[in-house]
């Protein structure tokens, strides 16, 4: 092999890469070729400098790899297993009021087994982004399983399963609840309690081994609030006695369901873009102003879902639809505070 | 992979901040000093210092710059930065201290005794 031929065999190895960075780093590569040819300790003829420093590369896939490793260029591939599961999760979901309860109880340790592989995978892949989705979305469906039959401190509250953030809680409970979450085993609620646990640790652990990408911490932090926040709406519910207000309420057919939602549907759309943006975005300030916008459409999000003059006073209301911006805005601020140039791709 | 590639993998960010905490080098220069520094026991291959100098770039421990030199293509160059340097003065006595203790016990126990007598 020359380095002609090694250079051009790492150029396929990173071709998820950006143009401007690949030519980069081609190029770091490509000037370690010429101090190699040009150093005279290795050797006297040119042929001997090149070969000995071709020895010393490494295979062009195994550097490859290793830099994909740190850059992570292919993040839509990250954010198909995020976007591609959800889709797929609400397809089956609403497929499944028709569907048998004993069909229903399997796609509900389906969907659980799933999320956690989606975080081993994410694991794999060392997507940060990928593991932090998929332990939020995980967390939160345990604390919404507990809730549903109100163990383990978590109070119970009528819900709907076929959302994992408490948005239809006027759903009847004859029609969704009791077919999802009847006959729930005490191990397998110990089971996914100690999974939940687990979760928690790890992204306590991603927290802290990327306390300096302010990015990262960042994103976590909005999902341990998505997360927080899912344990406190049953809390507040209870405490505002909508679990038992909403007993009679009659379930709504999917269309009509759709209409009452079209505006967090809107908003759920928009976070949908703006995970796309902050997943494949190369570009460091796009990636902080698509965490904005995932921001603002999750707070959009949790305020129209969770305004009611009764659990919520007006200013908390805006609190609550307003803090996961500000937590994005201190994110920043913190990072260009820092002054040091920005990684190529975090 | 064996136990001692696996510390010597471990200690490779350690090595390059040690080789970084007095100049700013490019890539083939930080192999052949750390190669040269350790009479040829550590040497490195590309595959695997380059990714460790981009993680160490994208951790805060380095900054990087391209310099030009005439005729040439342009390099990019590594330093340490304050955090960098923080970072290698807190490993360097970790492993002062496990390097210390490790040979404590390695020694035949007599040894010990007579060491501290």
């Amino acid at each position: 092999m020359t380095p002609d031929e090694y250079l051009r065999s790492l150029k396929d190895q990173l071709n998820a890469f950006p143009p401007r960075e690949r030519a980069e780093l081609l190029e770091e590569i490509a000037s370690h070729f010429e101090s190699g040819e040009e150093d005279p300790h290795m050797g006297r003829e040119p042929e001997e400098r090149r070969q000995k420093t071709l020895a010393e590369m490494g295979s062009p896939e195994q550097l490859g790899q290793g830099l994909k490793k740190v850059h992570h260029p292919d993040g839509w591939i990250d954010y198909l297993l995020v976007i591609g599961p959800i889709l797929l999760d609400m397809a089956v979901v609403y497929s499944l009021h028709l569907a048998d309860p004993a069909g229903s109880q399997a796609f509900r340790i389906g969907f659980g087994l799933a999320c956690l592989c989606l975080v081993l995978i994410g694991l794999r892949r060392h997507s940060n982004l990928l593991v932090l989705t998929w332990i939020e979305i995980f967390a939160t469906w345990v604390i919404s399983l507990l809730a549903s039959l109100g163990q383990f401190l978590v109070p119970k509250v009528i819900l709907d399963p076929a959302d994992l953030r408490y948005t239809m809680v006027f759903t009847s409970p004859d029609a969704l609840q009791v077919r999802w979450f009847r006959g729930l085993p005490a191990g397998e609620g110990i089971f996914w309690l100690i999974m939940f646990a687990g979760a928690i640790y790890l992204l306590g652990w991603i927290i802290w081994r990327n306390r300096r990408d302010w990015l990262i911490v960042s994103y976590a932090l909005l999902e341990l609030i998505a997360l927080a926040g899912s344990y406190a709406v049953p809390l507040l519910l209870h405490q505002a006695g909508w679990d038992k207000m909403i007993e009679g309420v009659k379930f709504r057919s999917f269309p009509a369901m759709m209409v009452w939602m079209d505006l967090p549907i809107l908003f759920t759309l928009l976070g949908f873009v703006m995970w796309g943006m902050l997943f494949i975005a190369y570009k460091r300030p796009l990636r902080w102003a698509a965490l904005a916008g995932y921001a603002l459409s999750a707070g959009l999000q949790a305020g129209v879902y969770m305004y009611r003059p009764s659990v919520y006073a007006l200013p908390e209301y805006f609190q609550l639809l307003l803090l996961p911006l500000a937590i994005v805005v201190v994110g920043w601020s913190l990072e260009r505070s820092k002054k040091r140039p920005s990684p190529v791709i975090a | 992979m064996s136990q001692l590639q696996q510390l010597r993998k471990g200690s490779t960010p350690l090595l390059i901040l040690s080789v970084l905490a007095d100049e700013k080098m490019y890539g083939y220069q930080i192999m052949r000093e750390l190669e040269q520094r350790s009479e040829g026991y550590f040497t490195m291959t590309a595959a695997l210092l380059y990714p460790a100098l981009h993680q160490l770039e994208k951790d805060g421990l380095l900054e990087s710059e391209w310099e030009e030199s005439p005729g040439k293509r342009r390099r990019k160059y590594y330093s340490i930065t304050n955090q960098g340097k923080k970072a290698l003065a807190g490993t360097r006595a970790d492993w002062q201290t496990f390097m210390t203790n490790l040979f404590k016990t390695l020694q035949p126990a007599g040894k010990v005794k007579e060491d501290s007598l």
